[in-house]
């Protein structure tokens, strides 16, 4: 597969990520009102929304990691990376995504393990395999490994631009 | 064990790999130097991490800032604190400290709160002769009370990481937040009477009845959460839905600067920025768990025994070692990390978990103002398009007077504790 290709296909996948984690916050926050809702007019929360919010929650988080990689939005400390002259701090870029790379190979593949052995376990008070809430660690982690391939054939972009998404869009809390 | 993960950590995170992955791999080191568990154990502890349902706040409280700030409410709130303070010397500076109290009661995050106000009043202040560099560094500052006035995540994961009361944390936040946003006050003022600066600055201000009728419905959402979390009738997860839904009513059909085709873009932003914190919540949460089966809480425990015999001692060195830290490691991690290890010693030295929650934030919080890793020092900087070496050394005097703060709610239990006791009954 040619190079443009990957990045066109990388740009599709992460794109799907980031839909499918909106769509799980959407669902996670209107499941958590609904349960205010319950819990105040019928006098006790229903027990179901519970467990689905937090398991959407969980969908969103990891499907929004590929997204997050591909918009430069992920935490790090860049001290060294900004102390050092362009052509090594660029070798130190590449390194870090290759590390982010085994990272969530290793969480792709126990992520896909756990989810098979704990698939007998059902969700609390809902009537669904477990598995689906696990699930979450191997697809974001999938979506994750694709965005940082993308990131390391794409190569150095101005670190510059890179600074300013990630203090644009990030979160310190 | 721990200096095998000590060193990969540290090795890692100056190789300016991502937060997250760092523990992560940190932690995937420590498992297989010293294999006795599987790696199962991975995403196992990564998913029990983020499958707590006090989290489920973080996400929507984020959710409701970027609601909030979309839908209009930043403007109305700046208005009116202009005709609150606008007439006093300084009155521009001392404005954005007040707009900063108010909007940190619907934001949870300080960056956030920084982009919010920052855009309006730093070009304001500039244009009414402050130098930017002032105008950059009340901004950095005042954006501190984005975490100690609830709603707060730092606050949240605290409770979360050492199994304290989120609502009592959230209501002992108070104190220290008006207790700094005093002290900026009194900087502002201070400042700008020795240099002559801020003479003009009731010039753009409108009439307080007027400006307050319009900030009357974005001062729902703080009624919200607060009077909810106060009266005992929400969780604070409750109140994070409650502000969410209160958010949306405000934005689409009182203010109506919300457009529903605006909706999955803020979704989207709130998608990455819940990305970015949650993972780092997720992987901390893997390597306190080896942490903690490694023993070492209990000799740092014995550590501290050893070493200080009196509470105020203990505590000194608390402020020192998170001092520190705050200046290079990322607020939250450090939170997930430390609070669990360091709480039950508090308590031990006859500390308050809520008490110390608040000292653990506020201390933390400077970190974000001071550089090398001071998020809302580069944010500020940010939008005022200055680099941050230029604002230093005004910003020494801000960091002073939060400094001179933390040492209050350090040594004062009461500024902390008098609320929670009064509205609560609790300890």
């Amino acid at each position: 597969m040619s190079k443009s290709l990957f990045l066109a296909f990388e740009a599709r996948t992460s794109k799907f990520s980031l839909h499918c984690a909106v769509m799980f916050l959407a669902l996670t926050a209107g499941l958590t009102i609904f349960q205010v809702v319950t819990r105040f007019f019928f006098g006790h929360p229903s027990t179901w929304s519970e467990a689905a919010a937090r398991t959407g929650m969980i969908w969103a988080v990891l499907l929004g990691v590929a997204p997050t990689i591909r918009s430069g939005a992920m935490i790090a400390v860049d001290v060294i990376q900004n102390a050092l002259p362009p052509r090594g701090a660029r070798l130190l870029v590449t390194a870090a995504q290759v590390l982010s790379l085994v990272f969530f190979a290793v969480l792709f593949w126990f992520g896909v393990m756990l989810a098979i052995r704990v698939s007998s376990q059902l969700l609390s008070s809902m009537n669904i395999s477990i598995a689906w809430a696990y699930a979450a660690l191997p697809a974001g982690s999938f979506f994750a490994v694709i965005a940082l391939i993308a990131q390391i054939i794409r190569g150095p972009q101005d670190l510059t631009s890179i600074d300013l998404q990630r203090s644009a869009v990030s979160e310190d809390v | 064990m721990n200096i095998t993960l000590a060193i990969t950590l540290i090795t890692l995170l100056l190789a300016s790999v991502p937060v997250a992955v760092s523990i992560g791999l940190a932690s995937i080191a420590g498992i297989l130097a010293f294999g006795n568990l599987p790696l199962l154990i991975v995403p196992q502890r990564m998913f029990a991490g983020l499958d707590i349902y006090p989290l489920m706040a973080v996400p929507l409280f984020i959710l409701a800032g970027n609601l909030m700030s979309r839908g209009g409410i930043s403007v109305r709130l700046v208005n009116l604190a202009k005709s609150l303070v606008g007439g006093i010397r300084g009155g521009l500076g001392a404005a954005c400290v007040i707009t900063c109290l108010l909007f940190a009661a619907v934001s949870g995050s300080s960056v956030a709160t920084t982009f919010a106000i920052g855009a309006i009043l730093i070009p304001a202040m500039v244009r009414n002769g402050y130098p930017t560099p002032m105008a950059a560094s009340i901004q950095a500052s005042s954006a501190e009370l984005g975490v100690l006035i609830p709603p707060s995540i730092p606050l949240i994961l605290f409770g979360v990481a050492t199994g304290t009361s989120v609502g009592q944390l959230f209501i002992g936040g108070l104190g220290p937040g008006l207790l700094i946003a005093g002290s900026l006050l009194i900087t502002v003022y201070t400042i700008c009477r020795i240099r002559g600066i801020g003479l003009n600055d009731g010039a753009e201000r409108a009439p307080l009845a007027g400006t307050f009728m319009a900030a009357l419905p974005a001062l729902m959402v703080p009624a919200v959460i607060l009077g909810g979390i106060y009266t005992g009738v929400f969780t604070p997860t409750e109140a994070s839905a409650a502000a969410v839904a209160v958010a949306l009513i405000v934005g689409l059909f009182i203010y109506r600067d919300l457009k529903l085709r605006d909706i999955p873009d803020i979704l989207a932003t709130t998608v990455i920025s819940t990305a970015s914190i949650m993972l780092i919540i997720s992987s901390a949460s893997l390597f306190s768990f080896l942490i903690a089966r490694s023993g070492l809480p209990a000799d740092i425990a014995n550590l501290f025994y050893g070493a200080f015999e009196s509470k105020y001692a203990f505590l000194f060195a608390i402020n020192v070692l998170l001092l520190v830290v705050g200046m290079f490691v990322e607020t939250s991690a450090a939170i997930l990390i430390l609070a669990p290890i360091l709480t039950p010693i508090a308590v031990a030295y006859g500390v308050s978990p809520v008490h110390f929650g608040l000292i653990v934030v506020v201390n933390l919080a400077l970190g974000m103002i001071t550089p090398p890793l001071g998020v809302n020092l580069f944010a500020a900087c940010a939008v005022a398009g200055i680099s941050v070496e230029k604002i230093l050394t005004q910003l020494m005097w801000f960091v002073g007077a939060i400094f001179v703060a933390l040492m209050a709610v350090t040594y004062v239990p009461a500024i902390t504790m008098w609320p929670v006791a009064w509205l609560m009954g609790g300890p």
